[in-house]
């Protein structure tokens, strides 16, 4: 049977299924690209001196002169060198290299690799006529190269990619990564203000001349926990100076959703998302990781969004003739520029969102993880013991695909196949995490003993952590589907009451969705839209039963609410431990790094205890967004501290406020396990302090 | 190379587009009944058209221009090929209007028996007060040719001196009766159009009668001019005398000394001349509260802001200039033209930024794009000899080929050289050593003339294009010298983008010029074209893409016009380009000057003024 056919829908398979067999044929190919009609062709080191000699960097090298009295020689020099070390080398040779040597290797482990096709004759004319950039999600280490094989493979140009320069020091790989357009940004230069304008500069000559898109990633890093995360903006607004300042006409962003059936990185991040320390990217780690290359990864779907015109976006909103009175180097965005830049930002990951095609064993582990028994293990617990059916697993499967799909989620589905046969291909492909027995039950495999630096958490917890983090990275990937949904889900089960007015509903809706705003992307103003279009989705599919202007309770808690409140669980209650560590500790300011840490010693101490039960609350990312949610809600303060060190202050008021808020809605340990508590607590403490 | 100077050397009054012989014919003033002369409709003599003859080639008709008489073969396969037009397809020009089809004059019956007391010449017919109900902006040509006027002039006045303005001035000042100046009514913004909502009587204020050179000073090398003598009719007086004024904006022809003052005016070869401010000494404006002049004719004084300033560009709002003191020059020795191509227009930018800043520009350097380059080739007039043709495939085989231009790329500057001959022979060497350096290959003196003649042909080109349904108009900016290729660039992306939202199904004829060099940057000159077949409202439309367009410059930092001015087309973006403080003063100049608004054509900005009764 072939669940991956050449052509399904708008997607075309790229890998498997080309006209030109031969992997070297295809690989030297004629390849004309469009180009970008203003763009004077220049070789990559061109790049870098056109950046040398730019205004902008001959003026911040006098004024850093100025400044602190070094050498202008000297800056120079440390110009070139940053350069140097940025520069990207495209080249077809590589490019072609890697064209043919993924072909080998990709088809060994991907059955396919489908790319939509909808938008790409009108993104192929829009790169002759203005300068692109690519916006793909980022989610594996892949991402890049796939991104370029893609482009190569639908004749597009292949682009130029800004690239975490922890990448560069891979001995080979760097300069090979050059060569297939990789152009190395350091993670952090907070105030230095050469490399800064350097960068800014880069980007922006490429931009302006168009050579190639551009193409970065708007989180900063890969997602470990598989949910988009916030926008990170620097690529973005320099990117877009260039348009501000009415150099170009217009810029077309795409936003490019990737989806992988199976990661190379699975365990890896879950290991990561525990603390566990990340290997330096080294070319050893990476020969190590040589093994995934036998096995099956299922398939890859990178879906383009519409393009969007930058021009048409910003139009209403900014006034690019403020930059008429001042030299064009002078780097600065209006106010206006900066908000419409973050509105864009989010707008281009909600996209990317949109365009995921989901596994459907996203929806095997959202099921396997959160079917909790009150009080006991979960089904992941159980399926380990005794398993699950995959009668029963196929038809809980079906059910929230239906619900996905009602809520506008897209998912890899081939037709004409029962669902127990697409629940069998799937677990096939994840035959690391699960297996299926001669009896039909399918069974969590185990996980060997992990150790932590984090003295407070043991091996066997950090066992359970891996395997439940890990499923939880699948299921995270569909949490957008349900993003409001799910909230209004926790409001509703979580009522004590007969019948909730709308009016309180979107009260803790709100509440919910400001708390939430660092783990989930939504848009500030969108969230009466989000909350009136989420209402009538229910409506329409009976999850919630309205009379008037109320919601009745008791219809209302279904099996839809219960699934949906119980998949965003895990989020609350790791909010709620959270801001009970901070209300039992009282420090005057606090590192974010002690807070997070201390809070997953308490975590996994009440998980030993038995009074909670989500493995995946001992996530560091979800700690770190958990405390950044609490700044947003104004129950923890950024502060500088005296030695002018960044340090927060908790507000045990609004810290209490918001965890009774969360406590009437989730199932969080009682006020009779409060002795347990501070037995519990003294646990990390004494570890700790 | 000497010899080829001598060959090409032109007395002045002679070059141009103009051939010679029929010179002597005109005058050169323009008489009362305009529209006996020039065409009530269009653009010009009314002698002279493009016409598609009966091979179905295009020719222009009449004697007055060099290409008068010719048939230019390329010229109809060029609309076909930009415009998507079918020749079968033509939109003619409505009849001429009778008295019935236009609106009755208003009447202010005292001021009117007070003006036929007073004997200064005036007329109510009904053709001279449309002629100056309008100036050349796309949508006022189209109300002639298919559409009507809401309110037109209501009596047209003809004073002859200075003396006459005043009284005429003060009679309406004493009525309450709005005077519009009119000059060579070759506006470009609507400026001279009536506001709709003016109840009170509009005269036309013509100051054609005043084309006196009243004196000419050759020790300080000044002349007093009369403000309605038009450039074309300067330079043939002082020429006479050996003298020229040298300010030759494209309207040269018809424009007048008035109106270039009223609207801040650019001549081609201010290089050499100066644009209007430069040539300016000493200006008389006849205001409600009296005549504004200065006591000399210094040629540079502090006392206080310049007040000239106040009145250049007020586009008709404070008063009539009715006599000004200008700079003249000795006729040049040699005048040349000359031509350069390059490789593509950022190559062609960066040559004319690099003549700006070693301050080696001739008397005009103009950079037309591709566009505009093609388009010019188009014009070639049937080639007589095969030599010559034989010549054109050498030329184009040479450039293509062994230099590797891009005819799809490749733009021309072109060139006008003036001095003496050794001045001349300088200049030249100069300035293609320049261009040399950017790939600039000299290109020869008849791309140069047809790139100018061009320049003067295009307004008649306009009314053939509208007879097939094309509907075009240029528009024009000033830019700091960094940013001159973007926005040229941007421009016309986002000319074709409306288009395309507008659902046209062809793409637009869009194309740009850089015609003036300044030491911090550049005039650029826009022509844009597009067939209206399909569209409902043509004219709106192309005032939304226009609007769209100018939105654009401003984005990119250009400013709101370099010398066509504000009128009424522009008015919205004053004061995002002047701010809110300055339109204030502008406002308390006009308060002071004309406190009932009787220079009321309501251009630049709606005056503060209470609109009193009738």
């Amino acid at each position: 049977m072939s669940f991956s056919p050449k052509r399904k829908g708008t997607y075309e398979e790229i890998l498997h299924h080309r006209s030109q067999q031969s992997d070297v044929g295809w690989s030297l190919r004629s390849y004309t690209p469009p180009q970008y009609r203003y763009c004077s062709p220049r070789r990559p080191i061109d790049v870098g001196t056109a950046v040398l000699a730019s205004p902008i960097i001959r003026h911040t090298v006098l004024q850093l002169s100025e400044e602190d009295g070094s050498s202008v020689e000297r800056l120079e020099q440390e110009a070139e060198a940053i350069v140097k070390e940025m520069g990207h080398d495209l080249g077809m040779g590589a490019i072609r290299l890697f064209a043919f040597v993924l072909s080998k290797a990709w088809r060994r482990i991907y059955k396919a690799i489908y790319v939509n096709s909808e938008h790409l004759t009108k993104l192929q004319g829009l790169c002759k006529d203005y300068p692109v950039l690519l916006l793909p999600s980022h989610r594996s280490y892949m991402d890049f190269l796939l991104m370029s094989y893609v482009c190569f493979a639908v004749n597009l140009p292949v682009p130029v990619i800004t690239a975490g320069a922890d990448f560069m020091s891979m001995k080979g790989v760097g300069s090979l990564l050059r060569k297939s357009g990789a152009f190395f940004i350091r993670r952090q230069f907070g105030s230095d203000k050469l490399y800064w304008a350097i960068f800014t500069e880069y980007v922006q000559s490429l931009v302006r001349n168009g050579d190639a898109p551009v193409e970065f990633f708007l989180e900063g890093t890969r997602s470990r926990a598989q949910k988009s995360m916030g926008p990170k903006l620097g690529c973005l607004s320099a990117a877009l100076e260039p348009y501000f300042k009415g150099e170009v006409a217009d810029i077309y962003v795409v936003p490019i959703g990737i989806s992988y059936d199976r990661l190379l990185e699975e365990t890896l991040y879950a290991y990561e998302l525990l603390g566990v320390p990340k290997p330096k990217e080294s070319t050893s780690g990476l020969l190590k990781a040589r093994h995934v290359l036998s096995g099956d990864y299922g398939n890859i779907h990178v879906s383009f969004s519409a393009p969007i015109s930058v021009h048409d976006y910003f139009r209403a909103g900014v006034d690019r003739s403020v930059h008429a009175t001042l030299p064009r180097y002078m780097s600065s965005h209006s106010v206006e520029e900066v908000a419409c830049t973050q509105s864009l930002a989010v707008d281009v990951l909600l996209q990317q969102q949109k365009a995921i095609v989901l596994s459907p064993w996203s929806l095997v582990a959202a099921i396997l993880l959160q079917h909790s028994q009150p009080g006991g293990m979960g089904v992941a617990e159980r399926s380990q013991l005794e398993g699950v059916g995959v009668a029963e697993l196929a038809e809980e499967v079906h059910w929230l695909k239906l619900q996905l799909e009602n809520f506008g989620g897209r998912i890899n589905w081939p037709g004409g196949y029962t669902t127990e046969a697409i629940l069998m291909d799937t677990l096939t492909v994840h035959s690391d995490l699960v297996s299926v027995s001669n009896e039909n039950r399918v069974y969590l495999k185990h996980v060997d003993d992990v150790k932590s630096k984090n003295a407070a958490l043991d091996p066997v917890t950090m066992a359970t952590a891996v395997r439940h983090l890990t499923l939880a990275l699948y299921r995270n990937q569909l949490l957008h589907v349900f993003q409001n949904l799910g909230l209004v889900a926790l409001v509703v089960t979580g009522s004590q009451e007969n019948e909730i007015s709308l009016e309180d509903l979107y009260k803790k809706f709100m509440f919910l969705r400001n708390l939430l705003c660092k783990d989930f992307i939504f848009r500030p103003c969108d969230v009466e839209k989000d909350f009136n279009g989420v209402l009538l989705g229910m409506k329409h599919t009976n999850a919630i039963v309205q009379e008037n202007n109320h919601i009745l309770v008791a219809p209302s808690v279904n099996k839809c609410t219960v699934f949906m409140s119980r998949m965003f669980e895990p989020f609350l209650v790791a909010y709620w431990v959270l801001c009970q560590f901070l209300l039992t500790h009282n420090r005057a300011s606090w590192k974010i790094r002690d807070i997070i840490e201390g809070t997953q010693g308490l975590e996994a101490a009440m998980l030993n205890h038995g009074m909670l039960h989500h493995y995946e609350i001992l996530s560091l990312e979800l700690l770190s967004n958990a405390v950044n949610g609490l700044i947003h809600c104004g129950a923890i303060c950024r502060e500088k501290a005296a030695n002018g060190n960044p340090s927060l202050l908790a507000k045990p008021f609004e810290l209490s406020k918001v965890a009774t808020e969360i406590a009437s809605m989730v199932t969080v340990p009682t006020c009779d396990d409060a002795a347990a508590y501070v037995k519990i607590l003294a646990v990390p403490l004494s570890a700790k302090l | 190379m000497l010899n080829s100077i001598e060959k090409s050397r032109k007395c002045h009054g002679k070059v141009d587009c103009h051939s010679t012989s029929s010179q002597s014919s005109v005058t050169g003033s323009l008489p009362k009944r305009r529209q006996d002369l020039l065409k009530w409709n269009g653009w010009g003599y009314k002698d002279t058209e493009f016409i598609l003859n009966e091979k179905l080639q295009v020719e222009l008709t009449g004697t007055r221009y060099k290409l008068s008489g010719m048939v230019l073969p390329l010229l109809k396969d060029w609309m076909l090929n930009n415009f998507n037009v079918n020749l079968d397809y033509v939109r003619p020009a409505q009849p001429e209007f009778s008295a019935a089809d236009l609106p009755s004059p208003v009447i202010n019956k005292p001021f009117l028996e007070d003006l036929q007391t007073s004997g200064l010449e005036h007329s109510l017919d009904c053709h001279d007060r449309l002629f100056r109900a309008h100036g050349h902006t796309l949508n006022e040509i189209w109300a002639l040719r298919e559409g009507s006027f809401n309110r037109i002039p209501d009596l047209v006045a003809w004073p002859t001196s200075q003396v006459e303005v005043m009284q005429m001035v003060q009679l309406a000042n004493k009525h309450n009766v709005v005077i519009i100046p009119f000059g060579g009514g070759t506006s470009v913004t609507q400026a001279l159009e009536c506001p709709s909502t003016e109840t009170r009587m509009i005269i036309s204020l013509d100051t054609s009668q005043m084309h006196k050179i009243l004196w000419l000073d050759e020790e300080n090398l000044t002349a007093c001019l009369e403000s309605g003598v038009t450039g074309k009719e300067i330079e043939q007086r002082l020429a006479s005398r050996g003298f020229c004024l040298g300010h030759e904006p494209d309207s040269y022809e018809f424009s007048t000394l008035g109106g270039w003052v009223a609207t801040r005016a650019s001549g081609m070869k201010k290089n050499i001349y100066g644009n209007i401010e430069d040539l300016v000494v000493l200006v008389r404006t006849v205001t409600t509260r009296g005549l504004l002049e200065k006591s000399c004719n210094a040629p540079r004084t502090s006392s206080g802001p310049d007040l000239h300033h106040a009145i250049l560009g007020s586009e008709g709002t404070l008063g009539v200039v009715t006599e000004v003191v200008v700079k003249i020059r000795p006729l040049p020795e040699c005048q040349k033209y000359g031509s350069v191509v390059f490789p593509c227009f950022q190559d062609g930018v960066s040559c004319l930024r690099e003549v700006a800043r070693q301050r080696c520009a001739p008397a005009s350097i103009r950079l037309v794009d591709n566009e505009q380059f093609v388009f010019g080739q188009a014009l070639k007039p049937e080639n007589n000899s095969l030599v010559q043709s034989f010549l054109d495939g050498i030329k184009k085989a040479y450039l293509t080929r062994w230099k590797g231009f891009d005819i799809n790329k490749m733009c021309v500057a072109t060139l006008v050289f003036e001095g003496t001959l050794k001045e001349v022979e300088a200049q030249e060497k100069r300035v293609y050593e320049t261009a040399g350096k950017f790939g600039g290959l000299p290109a020869g003196e008849e791309n140069g003339e047809r790139g100018y003649f061009l320049t003067y042909l295009i307004a008649y080109i306009r009314d053939m294009g509208l007879q097939y349904g094309i509907i075009a108009e240029s528009f024009e900016t000033s830019i700091p010298w960094d940013r001159v290729t973007d926005l040229c660039h941007n421009v016309k992306d986002r000319l074709r983008r409306e288009c395309k939202a507008m659902g046209m199904q062809h793409e637009p004829f869009a194309s740009c010029r850089v015609t003036q060099l300044y030491d911090a940057g550049a005039c650029v000159y826009f022509y844009f074209a597009f067939c209206i077949r399909g569209l409902s409202d043509p004219v709106k439309a192309y005032e939304e893409i226009e609007s769209a367009a100018r939105d654009e410059i401003l984005a990119c930092g250009g400013s709101i016009s370099h010398h066509h001015g504000i009128g009424k087309i522009r008015k919205k973006w004053l004061k995002q380009s002047i701010s809110g403080v300055g339109v204030d003063v502008l406002q308390s100049i006009k308060r002071t000057l004309d406190p009932q608004n009787i220079f009321g054509n309501g251009n630049l900005f709606d005056a503060a003024v209470p609109i009193s009764k009738l």
